[in-house]
């Protein structure tokens, strides 16, 4: 688990080497809406989320 | 200073609300070093580096032990959202939130990124995200400085020849750091009643031979988040704890590439997240395990 904390001293991040290792997979595609495909079908599940929570509930 | 914008703690604090054993270790929101160089997130860089009103508006999240569509769905539905990658496909506010093939290296399997809308509304809405019933505003959480109850409460209390050989040898380690000269074999002799009789006569604590709460809050000291670069006596504690853990470091107070090293190793051993900083989790399992 990360050493979590919501604030980070400006500093400290240039001196991190990799707060999370996700992030730091991601070299390369920093500006992810320039990596927008073709339109794909709604997953079903993700639908019926937003159907719920269209309906007042929650997801 | 950097901070992770009010509207994403809110959301995170409602998927924790709802799934409190989820797994955290790829959770993640301020990028490292290749992202820093890319810029604010204004200019082109990454959503991960912080804008400039040194606020971060993206959040990474691990995708064990959520329900994905319903994270993705309530995350769509969020008027500060931009746009969410996850499984190789992005909903983007531009498209409508229509689902898209993300066409980026990174397939985002392991967590969902969540981006928001770059500007201080959006950033400052707290309005809930759906996921769970309502948190309300939820204060940033801070570096912290004291040590929780709850896990001074968990350290068991040593006298002389007690059983567990394991804080016995955490207790010698941190009396070293204040001073002491004690071999860190586990073993609560006379030689570590002594030690610890001393430290509480220097202390101002009961002087009576025995590690409770109070000597071990008092060995503990402040709980600081520490990295390369630090010194001081929470380094030394650290230092000791390590060579405990098995690392064989100077316990010389300066936090350097050799600390680090050590720290990272610590930190894979046990499955904590491997960035070679030493805050309340690290401390934690140096502690406890």
């Amino acid at each position: 688990m990360t050493d979590a904390q919501d604030v980070i001293d400006r500093n400290t991040v240039a001196g991190l080497a990799s707060t999370n290792p996700n992030v730091a997979a991601s070299q390369g595609d920093y500006n992810h809406e320039d990596h927008i495909g073709d339109e794909q079908a709604e997953d079903d599940e993700v639908a019926a989320a937003r159907a719920r929570l269209e309906a007042g509930g929650t997801v | 200073m950097a901070v992770l914008a009010p509207a994403l703690r809110v959301g995170r604090a409602e998927l924790d609300k709802r799934w409190p054993n989820r797994d955290r270790r790829t959770d993640g929101w301020i990028g490292d070093t290749s992202h820093a160089v890319t810029g604010r997130p204004e200019n082109g860089g990454s959503d991960h580096n912080p804008n400039n009103r040194g606020v971060v508006d993206a959040l990474d999240i691990d995708v064990d032990g959520i329900d994905c569509p319903a994270v993705v769905a309530a995350a769509c539905a969020h008027p500060s959202v931009n746009y969410v990658i996850w499984n190789r496909s992005i909903w983007s506010r531009s498209r409508g939130f229509k689902k898209a093939q993300y066409t980026g290296s990174n397939p985002h399997t392991d967590h969902i990124h969540i981006s928001l809308i770059q500007n201080a509304g959006a950033e400052n809405n707290t309005r809930g995200w759906g996921i769970s019933t309502a948190v309300g505003t939820v204060p940033v959480s801070n570096p912290t400085t004291t040590w929780p109850a709850e896990l001074i409460a968990k350290l068991p209390e040593l006298a002389k020849s007690p059983t567990e050989r394991g804080s016995v040898r955490k207790a010698q380690a941190l009396l070293n750091a204040a001073g002491a000269s004690l071999n860190t074999d586990g073993v609560f002799g006379a030689l570590t009643e002594t030690a610890v009789r001393a430290f509480q006569q220097a202390r101002g604590l009961t002087v009576d031979g025995i590690v409770g709460p109070n000597t071990w809050r008092a060995l503990l000291g402040t709980l600081a988040t520490i990295k390369v670069g630090a010194k001081g006596d929470d380094v030394k504690r650290c230092q000791w704890l390590l060579n405990v853990a098995g690392a064989a470091l100077a316990t010389d107070g300066s936090f350097g590439s050799l600390t680090q090293t050590a720290a990272r190793e610590y930190q894979a051993r046990h499955g904590l997240t491997v960035d070679g900083i030493v805050g309340p989790n690290t401390w934690t399992a140096l502690l406890t395990r």
